[in-house]
This record gives C-alpha cells, sequence and structure tokens, in this order.
C-alpha cells in the first residue's frame, strides 16, 4: 500500500459575507496500491483538486490522516510531485534548466546525460535550448512531465493536466502518459472531469460526488486501452461509461 | 559582445530613435525659434535656440563660475548613480524582506505609506541639520526618493507571482532561500524594472533639489546659479542636458530589460 487515506476532513472558511466554513470532505477514506493508475472523475467542485493538495502536502487536513509509504504526510516533497493545470514552467529558463530545476535543488552538478534522456523520452530532442513561450502547449506539458518524472517520484498526481490542450492533442498525449507511467513504474492518481479520459487512462476509476466530498463508487478499467477515436464503438468502453454517468447523475438530483 | 537576437535588439532600438524621435525634435526646435523670434516674451524669458548653443560652446569650453559643463555632469551623473544603485539594492532588499516577513511588513508599511506623499525638497533642511554639507545629503536625498519605488515595484512584483508557480519549485524540494532566489527574483524582476525606470526619473528629478545644499558643481547647482542670474540660455542648457542624460539612461535600462528579461510578455 503506497498511500492510505484514513477518516480525513477537511474545510475551508468560506469566501461569502458570513464567513461560514465549507466542508469540503467529512470522513473520506482511500487506499492506493503501489504502481496502480486511479483517476478520480468527478464534477468541478466535489472537492478532488482538494483531495490532491492534501496528498501532495499543500494542505493539511483538519482530522484524520494520510500515510504515505508508511510515513504521515508532513508537507510537500520530490516524492509526490504534481503536475498542474498550468505547466508553471520557469520562462527564464530553457527546455533544459526546466527539467532539471528539482536536480538543483540538491546537486551543484547536474547529471546532464540524464536530463538530455528525459528530453529523449518526452519526445523534445531538439527544443533543448527553447524556451517554455517558444513552445506549444502540449510540449510545455511534457516538459512539466519530464521535470516530475526526472525526480523519479514515487507517485505522480496530475491535476487536469491536459484540459486547456484539444481534442486531438489530448488524446495523443494520454497515450503518451500511459507509456511514460509504464516506463517509470510510476504510480499516479490523475484528475479529470472528462468521462473519456477518466476511463481511457485509469486502471481504476473512481467517481467522486460532493458536499461532502466522497466516493460514490469504483470501476475497474483495465480492460478499456485507448484506441484513439473508434474508443466509442467498444463495448467494455460504453458500459463504463454508462455506469460513470450513472453515478454522476445520482448526484445532481 | 553582444551576439545574435542581442545584437538585433540594440539595432531595433536605435532605429526606433531614428526615424520619430527627430521629426519631433526637429518640430520642437522649430517651434521654440518662432517663439522666441516672435519676441512676445522678452528674450530673458525665451532664449532663443542660437544663445542657447552658444551658452553650450561656452560652457563645455570656459565653464561657468569655476567649472564646464563636463565636470557639472559628471559630479551630477556621480550622485545619481551612486544613489540609484544603493537605491535599488536596498529597495529591492526591503522589499523582499517585507514580502516574506509580515512583521517587517507590518513595522515598514506605515513609514513607506507616510513618507511617500511627501516631496523630497522638504527633507533639505534636515538633511543639512544632521548629514552637514557635503557629498551625503546630497546622494541621501536621491536615495529617499529611490528606496520607496523600488520596493512598492518588488512587493508588487512579488504578490503578482502566481501560487502555483512557488508551489511547483515546493513540490520539487526547494528550500525557502532557494524558492527565493530560483523563483521569487525572477518572477518579481519585470516589476522592478519598470521600477528603475521610474526610479531613474525621480532619481534626476530631486537631483536639482540635492544640489540646492550648498553645492558648488553639478547640473541642478548650475541651473540654479545661472537662474539667480537671469542667464535663462545657462539655465535652459542644463535642463536639456538633465533630459537627454534622463533619457539616455532610460534607453540603457530598457536595453538592459530585454537583454536579462526577454522573457517578460510571456510571464
Amino acid at each position: 500500500m503506497i498511500l492510505q487515506i484514513e477518516r480525513i476532513a477537511k474545510s475551508f472558511e468560506g469566501g461569502d459575507a458570513q464567513r461560514r466554513r465549507k466542508t469540503i470532505f467529512e470522513d473520506l477514506s482511500l487506499n492506493l496500491q503501489e504502481r496502480d493508475f486511479v483517476t478520480i472523475l468527478g464534477p468541478s467542485g466535489c472537492g478532488k483538486t482538494t483531495l490532491l493538495r492534501l496528498i501532495a502536502g499543500f494542505e493539511k487536513p483538519d482530522r484524520g490522516k494520510l500515510v504515505f509509504n508508511g510515513n504521515p504526510i508532513k508537507g510537500p516533497g520530490p516524492d509526490r510531485v504534481v503536475v498542474f493545470q498550468q505547466s508553471g514552467l520557469y520562462p527564464w529558463l530553457d527546455v533544459r534548466h526546466n527539467i532539471s530545476f528539482g536536480l538543483r535543488n540538491s546537486t551543484r552538478k547536474v547529471d546532464w546525460k540524464a536530463v538530455d534522456e528525459m528530453v529523449e523520452a518526452v519526445g523534445l530532442t531538439g527544443f533543448e535550448t527553447y524556451a517554455p513561450y517558444e513552445l506549444s502547449g502540449g510540449m510545455q506539458q511534457r516538459v512539466a512531465l519530464a521535470r516530475s518524472l526526472i525526480m523519479h517520484p514515487q507517485m505522480l498526481l496530475m491535476d487536469e493536466p491536459f484540459a486547456a490542450l484539444d481534442a486531438h492533442l489530448r488524446r495523443s498525449m494520454q497515450n503518451f502518459l500511459i507509456e511514460l507511467c509504464a516506463r517509470f513504474e510510476t504510480t499516479v492518481l490523475f484528475i479529470t472531469h472528462d468521462v473519456e479520459e477518466a476511463i481511457v487512462l485509469g486502471q481504476r476509476v473512481l467517481i467522486m460526488g460532493s458536499s461532502p466530498g466522497r466516493i460514490l463508487g469504483e470501476l475497474d478499467s483495465r480492460e478499456v486501452k485507448p484506441l484513439g477515436d473508434d474508443i466509442i464503438d467498444d463495448p467494455t468502453y460504453r458500459e463504463l461509461r454508462r455506469r460513470a454517468v450513472q453515478m454522476l447523475d445520482s448526484q445532481v438530483t | 559582445m553582444l551576439i545574435g537576437p542581442q545584437r538585433n535588439v540594440v539595432l531595433r532600438v536605435l532605429a526606433h530613435v531614428r526615424v520619430t524621435y527627430i521629426i519631433v525634435l526637429g518640430a520642437a526646435l522649430l517651434a521654440w525659434e518662432i517663439l522666441a523670434a516672435s519676441h512676445v516674451f522678452p528674450i530673458f524669458a525665451v532664449p532663443p535656440p542660437i544663445d542657447v548653443y552658444h551658452s553650450f560652446i561656452s560652457l563645455t569650453t570656459t565653464g561657468y563660475l569655476g567649472s564646464t559643463l563636463q565636470q557639472d555632469l559628471l559630479v551630477s551623473l556621480i550622485r545619481v548613480s551612486t544613489a540609484f544603485v544603493a537605491g535599488v539594492v536596498l529597495g529591492v532588499a526591503i522589499g523582499v524582506a517585507m514580502s516574506q516577513n509580515r512583521t517587517i511588513f507590518a513595522i515598514i508599511d506605515p513609514f513607506l505609506q507616510f513618507l511617500r506623499p511627501i516631496p523630497p525638497l522638504a527633507y533639505v533642511p534636515l538633511f543639512v541639520v544632521w548629514f552637514g554639507i557635503g557629498e551625503l545629503p546630497k546622494v541621501l536625498l536621491i536615495l529617499v526618493s529611490v528606496v520607496p519605488v523600488i520596493i512598492l515595484n518588488t512587493t508588487g512584483g512579488i504578490r503578482s507571482i502566481p501560487n502555483y508557480r512557488i508551489e511547483v519549485a515546493r513540490n520539487l524540494g526547494s528550500s525557502r532561500v532557494q524558492i527565493l532566489r530560483r523563483v521569487i527574483l525572477p518572477s518579481a524582476l519585470p516589476e522592478i524594472m519598470s521600477g528603475m525606470k521610474v526610479a531613474i526619473g525621480v532619481a534626476w528629478s530631486t537631483l536639482v533639489a540635492a544640489e540646492l545644499i550648498a553645492a558648488s558643481q553639478g547640473l541642478g547647482w548650475l541651473i540654479q546659479q545661472a537662474g539667480t542670474q537671469l542667464q535663462t540660455s545657462i539655465v535652459v542648457t542644463g535642463i536639456i542636458v538633465i533630459g537627454i542624460v534622463g533619457y539616455l539612461m532610460d534607453i540603457a535600462i530598457r536595453l538592459l530589460e530585454r537583454l536579462v528579461i526577454p522573457w517578460r510578455d510571456y510571464a
């Protein structure tokens, strides 16, 4: 078990005039196995980003505990790297220096060979000295991914990283991510509000509901492989999709 | 050494200066000549361009009240640059400290807000009492005018850094100091440099006030001395020189900006 979340509660001070506290979680538990590729599917506002930020260590729970690799989570660290929706690349650094950013926190002598291998792994050979703003959105996210993977994190936390990309690019990035994570043997928790993305990417799909945030159900989607545009014709996919939508709809009433 | 795209930047700026500015300058000169020749105002109020040119020549060759224009310029340049460089360093340091620590912010901010609207000229008598009439009070006066501008731009620049940019660094294992040096400072650099552009103008305007303090050299001193003797063509020469130097410094900072932060529009 790489991650155990036990009965956590979390609320924030509300932004409204009465400063009512907004409850995100009341009693949430969740376990993740090593090398899982788990997607969390839920409507916006259900608390999925908060869950990810708790695991990353950016937030602390009001109650309950989060245990990663046997140790309670105390703060952010390179063993659990987040890939945000915005690539968050540093515009004053070129591709190589963005990728090596984390490495240079702990060493003066960067292993540039490893950096160049990572550049190649994300298919950006030839773009090493480009500035982030000279790259397309998809390429920027690949740099962000490379910057995270080079830290050899045990877990990759992804917060709708492809939401800003167009449909075609999104599909190729999804395929690319699956390959890459298999190669680097990383456990992935991937957040999305896109039903197709959740099913195609995840081995486990957790469907989340809101107020308070909770897991409505789980789907086993190991059978579904990302095929391309003909995915909609795959009966397994269609069945999973129907069940996911049903669970999400049960919330709306 | 400038290479490739950097050299192009220099050429672009120069080309930009050449085309539009010379037309505007020519038109202004012509209007000035017409105004002076019309004798609507007495000659000591609006000296014609040719008189100013003659003052310029005599100022650069024989000088005025014991010092040439070059000497005055050099003295003023040293005062302004010393104060400017010190003010930028101090302002960035204070601004960073204020944005990193709430207590420091709470201590400095009231003073900053209180002192900001006071024109530097008001400090002149105090500074004479405190620091005498040497170089120190003059440099300090310019410094005092530069620092708040830099502080405000530094804190503003740091405040506008998107949160995820800092979270990425924390996530990748950066310490507080590393975040400051590797993320916060470069992120705030564009706004700090904007502050420098404003501050260089403020520094030159404070110079005249600074040189009210018993100076015997300097462009501000030159203007005042010539003013009391109704030597308006010298006054105008001094004004033009200050304008040109201030403008050149602004161009220098802009060039520096494009070389140091070519990414500013994408930040």
